[in-house]
C-alpha cells in the first residue's frame, strides 16, 4: 500500500494532458466564425444610435419651437407711446422708436430682455432682472429706473438700487435713488441728486431739458410727432437748450417754443417735413 | 465584451476549461469540440466582460453544453471502457512495467468512476490544485470537493485492493 502511495504519486506527477489542436489553431478557426456571428449585434447597435440622434433631434426641435412661438417683441413706433405688462407684473412703458425683447417661457427661469431705445421700468421685487442692450447692460432686484441707450447710454434710478455695466470698457457701477449713470468717451459719470421730474417726465407727455444740445432736443421732437426737421449746414453747432416742451400741444407750437430763443424760423415743407432756418 | 477582451479571456482559459470537460467525458476531441462551442456561445451572448463573473459563466455554458451534448448520446458510447492517461517522460522511471500496471489500474479505475468524482480527483492530481481553487473554479463549496475526493479514493482503493488480489 506504502509502495502503491509512491507509484501513484510519481504516475500522476508525470503525467500530461494532450489534445490534437492547440489553442491557437482553435482561435485562428474561431476568429472568423465569431466575426461572423456577431454582425447583427453591431447593425443593432447602430439602429439604437439612429432611435437616439433621431430623438434628440425631435426634442431639440421641439424645444425651438418653443422658444421661438415664446419669444415675444413689442416695438413702439416714432410718436407712439406703449405700456406693457411683463408676466412677472412688472411695468415698462416704452418711449417712441423703442422696442423689447423677450421669451415668455424662459421668463420664469430668467428674467431677462433686449432693450433698444428709451424705457422706464417697475420691476417687482424677484430674482435677478437684467436688460440688455447693445451699449451697455443694467442688473436690478426690484426697483424703478429710466433707460436711455440712443446716444450715450444713460441709466437713471427712481428707487432702489441698480448696476449699470457698460459693455465697451467692462466698467461698471452701482448707483441708488436719485443717481444718474451716463456713459461719456469710455468713461462713466456719475451724476448725483438729479431732480427726477426732469427725466422721467416723458411717461407723462412731459419732456425737459436741461442745457441739453440742441441737435438731440429736435431729435426728441422729430421721435414724439414722427416727422423730420431738416437743417441748413451748421444752424445748430454747439448750441444748448433749456427748457420743455408737452407732447399734447400740436407740433407747430413745439417747434415755435425752441425756435424763438434762438430766433430761428421754421417752415412746413409736406405733413411730415419741416424747415428750419436761420432768422 | 470587445475582441481584445475575448481574445484575452480565451488564451487564459481556454486550456483549464478544455482539461475541465475532459476530466469529465475522457474523450480529448469531444471535450475540445464542446470548449470551443462554449466560448463561441460566450462571444455571441455578448455580456458585460467582468473577469470573475466571466469565468464562473464558462464553466457554467460548457457544463451545461456537456450535459445536453451527452443525453444525445448512444448509451455504448457513454460507457468509458478506460480513462486515458499518459505519460510526459518515459526514460527516468525506473521499474517500466509496475508503473504502467498501475497506471492501466487507474485508467481502468477512473473509468468505472462517478465522473463528479473523477473530475474532481483529476483536477486535484494532474493539476496540483488545492480544495480551494478547484472550488473557484467549478463554483461547487470546498465541503462538496472534499467530500467528493474522498469519495473518489474509497473507489480507488477498493479498485486497486480488486486488482492486487
Amino acid at each position: 500500500m506504502e509502495n502503491n502511495k509512491n507509484i501513484e504519486d510519481s504516475i500522476f506527477d508525470n503525467l500530461k494532458v494532450d489534445f490534437k489542436t492547440d489553442k491557437e489553431q482553435i482561435w485562428a478557426d474561431m476568429e472568423e466564425k465569431i466575426l461572423l456571428k456577431r454582425q447583427p449585434e453591431k447593425f443593432h447597435i447602430n439602429n439604437w444610435i439612429k432611435y437616439s440622434v433621431a430623438a434628440s433631434v425631435l426634442l431639440l426641435i421641439t424645444f425651438s419651437i418653443i422658444y421661438i412661438n415664446s419669444n415675444k417683441k413689442i416695438i413702439c413706433d416714432r410718436g407712439q407711446k406703449i405700456e406693457h405688462i411683463l408676466p412677472d407684473g412688472s411695468k415698462v412703458i416704452l418711449n417712441a422708436d423703442s422696442y423689447i425683447q423677450y421669451s415668455t417661457w424662459l421668463w420664469r427661469f430668467n428674467r431677462r430682455l433686449d432693450f433698444e431705445g428709451e424705457a422706464y421700468f417697475e420691476v417687482i421685487k424677484g430674482s435677478k432682472f437684467k436688460v440688455l442692450s447693445s451699449k451697455g447692460e443694467t442688473e436690478v432686484l426690484g426697483t424703478s429706473f429710466n433707460i436711455n441707450s440712443r446716444n450715450n447710454y444713460k441709466v437713471y434710478c427712481n428707487t432702489g438700487k441698480v448696476r449699470v455695466i457698460y459693455k465697451a470698457s467692462d466698467k461698471e457701477t452701482i448707483i441708488s435713488k436719485g443717481e444718474l449713470a451716463e456713459f461719456d468717451n469710455g468713461e462713466i459719470k456719475k451724476i448725483e441728486n438729479l431732480d427726477n421730474q426732469n427725466i422721467i417726465n416723458w411717461i407723462n407727455n412731459s419732456f425737459v431739458f436741461n442745457s441739453e444740445k440742441l441737435n438731440l432736443v429736435f431729435e426728441e421732437i422729430e421721435r414724439q410727432y414722427n416727422i423730420r426737421i431738416e437743417f441748413e449746414k451748421n444752424t445748430l453747432s454747439n448750441l444748448k437748450y433749456s427748457g420743455l416742451f408737452n407732447k399734447t400741444n400740436n407740433v407747430d407750437s413745439t417747434l415755435s417754443l425752441v425756435c424763438i430763443p434762438f430766433d430761428f424760423k421754421f417752415e412746413k415743407i409736406s405733413d411730415n417735413l419741416y424747415k428750419i432756418n436761420k432768422q | 465584451m470587445n475582441k481584445q477582451e475575448f481574445k484575452y479571456f480565451f488564451d487564459k482559459y481556454f486550456d483549464q476549461v478544455r482539461r475541465y470537460i475532459y476530466y469529465r467525458c475522457g474523450d480529448s476531441d469531444y471535450a475540445t469540440d464542446i470548449t470551443q462551442e462554449a466560448f463561441i456561445k460566450l462571444w455571441e451572448k455578448d455580456f458585460y466582460f467582468d473577469e470573475i463573473k466571466t469565468k464562473r459563466l464558462i464553466y457554467k455554458i460548457s457544463l451545461e453544453m456537456y450535459i445536453s451534448h451527452f443525453r444525445k448520446r448512444k448509451v455504448e458510447e457513454k460507457n468509458l471502457k478506460e480513462f486515458k492517461l499518459s505519460f510526459k517522460f518515459f526514460s527516468y522511471i525506473d521499474d517500466k512495467m509496475e508503473y504502467y500496471e498501475t497506471k492501466k489500474i487507474y485508467e481502468k479505475s477512473l473509468a468505472k468512476m462517478n465522473e463528479k468524482f473523477r473530475t474532481v480527483f483529476l483536477m486535484n492530481r494532474i493539476e496540483k490544485l488545492t480544495y480551494k481553487e478547484i472550488s473557484e473554479r467549478i463554483d461547487i463549496s470546498q465541503k462538496a470537493v472534499e467530500k467528493r475526493m474522498s469519495n473518489a479514493l474509497k473507489l480507488l482503493k477498493q479498485e486497486i485492493l480488486t486488482y492486487g488480489k
